[in-house]
């Protein structure tokens, strides 16, 4: 195991290890908040005769009766938001160690296209112009992996959202490092969610057929359709499923398979 | 600029006919998971304009076959996210930050 991975086990470890520690303290605290209430011998009885406005009046009073004990278990659970707010630190840290490997495999592929960083203009470029669409919300979390490694402090994390201008940093506006990571993400409204499914290419099979319909010698192109074998004089096939067909202008037929999200 | 007329997502007849050269003729019909494209019907609509808006720009065609990962939503308007994690220095290796 690479020292990275143990980095990545680590961390991993001690958000699964923190998660079930609060989990322990919180069941206990509502475990206790319970027998309090129902382990009142006036709430036990009053829910035996299954009347509501004794059953009311029984937990009333219960309330009363545990008043100290109650204020001492609220002051409890204000302590569990400190738990909450450590582990979705946790949890941003892991995601984002999570997925460098997945960052830097697609840095890789966008820089066949752009030279990285030089022209991070142009990415963020093309999505103003998606942002300007109006069609679907992007938002951005940006986490320095250097900040955390480097230097063992408070690592610099920012989020947007709805923004009019993309503009992600190269290098940390903390510590200057370039070990910036940032999560593009894309929320799909209803309607558009129902082809962004794991598992499938739907998106990229329309993506493609849109972008391939505007060569010269495309006369037509079906997206995600079942092609058979229809002879005029004879029966039709049972046919076989087709990402994307194209029709040329010489009355061709091209058909397309995507392979998943595969590098 | 895209002519979404020359692109068929989701057909609004069963099926259709296509003459190719040599006599032969080929038909389309819908996938069985077709019904999950009823929203391209419409060619102003808001998936429609979403697929031609990235099919038109080289980057953000490249963009959106990255790898990325699909997670469920609370977010009544938005129900489904896809997160692309991307570093704008290819050259950065974080295997060294560990040493």
């Amino acid at each position: 195991m690479s020292d990275f991975e143990k980095a990545k086990k680590e961390k991993e470890d001690e958000r699964k290890k923190l998660t079930e520690e609060f989990h322990n303290e919180l069941d206990a605290a509502y475990f206790k908040l319970l027998s309090l209430v129902y382990g009142d011998p006036e709430v036990a009885k009053a829910l035996n005769t299954g009347r509501k406005p004794a059953i009311s009046k029984a937990l009333d009073n219960a309330f009363k009766k545990h008043e100290k004990e109650m204020v001492e278990l609220s002051a409890k659970f204000i302590e569990f938001t400190g738990y909450a707010y450590q582990i979705n630190s946790y949890s941003i840290l892991s995601y984002f160690i999570g997925n460098i490997e997945l960052a830097q495999t697609n840095s890789k592929i966008l820089s066949r296209i752009l030279n990285l960083p030089s022209e991070s203009i142009r990415l963020f470029s093309a999505f103003n112009f998606l942002a300007s669409k109006k069609v679907l919300k992007v938002e951005t979390q940006s986490y320095c992996i250097d900040c955390y490694f480097k230097y063992g402090e408070e690592p610099y994390f920012s989020y947007s959202s709805n923004f009019k201008e993309m503009n992600l940093p190269a290098r940390c506006p903390q510590c200057k490092e370039p070990g910036i990571f940032h999560d593009v993400i894309i929320r799909y409204p209803i309607g558009l969610h129902k082809i962004v499914m794991p598992q499938t290419n739907w998106l990229r099979e329309i993506i493609i057929g849109y972008t391939l319909s505007t060569l010269p010698k495309v006369k037509k192109v079906f997206v995600h359709k079942k092609v058979h074998n229809a002879p005029r004089n004879a029966s039709e096939g049972k046919g076989v499923e087709s990402d994307v067909s194209l029709i040329t202008e010489d009355n061709k037929l091209i058909l397309i398979e995507l392979q998943l999200n595969q590098i | 600029m895209i002519d979404t007329s020359k692109v068929v997502v989701y057909p609004l007849k069963d099926c259709e006919y296509v003459d190719l050269d040599q006599g032969k003729r080929v038909k389309f019909t819908m996938q069985k998971t077709d019904k999950a494209f009823p929203s391209f019907i419409q060619a102003d609509s808001v998936s429609s304009r979403f697929a031609t808006s990235v099919a038109e720009n080289e980057i953000l065609r490249t963009f959106f076959f990255l790898r990325s990962t699909i997670i469920p939503s609370v977010d009544q308007k938005y129900p489904i996210g896809e997160h692309f994690p991307i570093i704008l220095d290819p050259s950065y290796d974080v295997s060294k930050k560990c040493e």
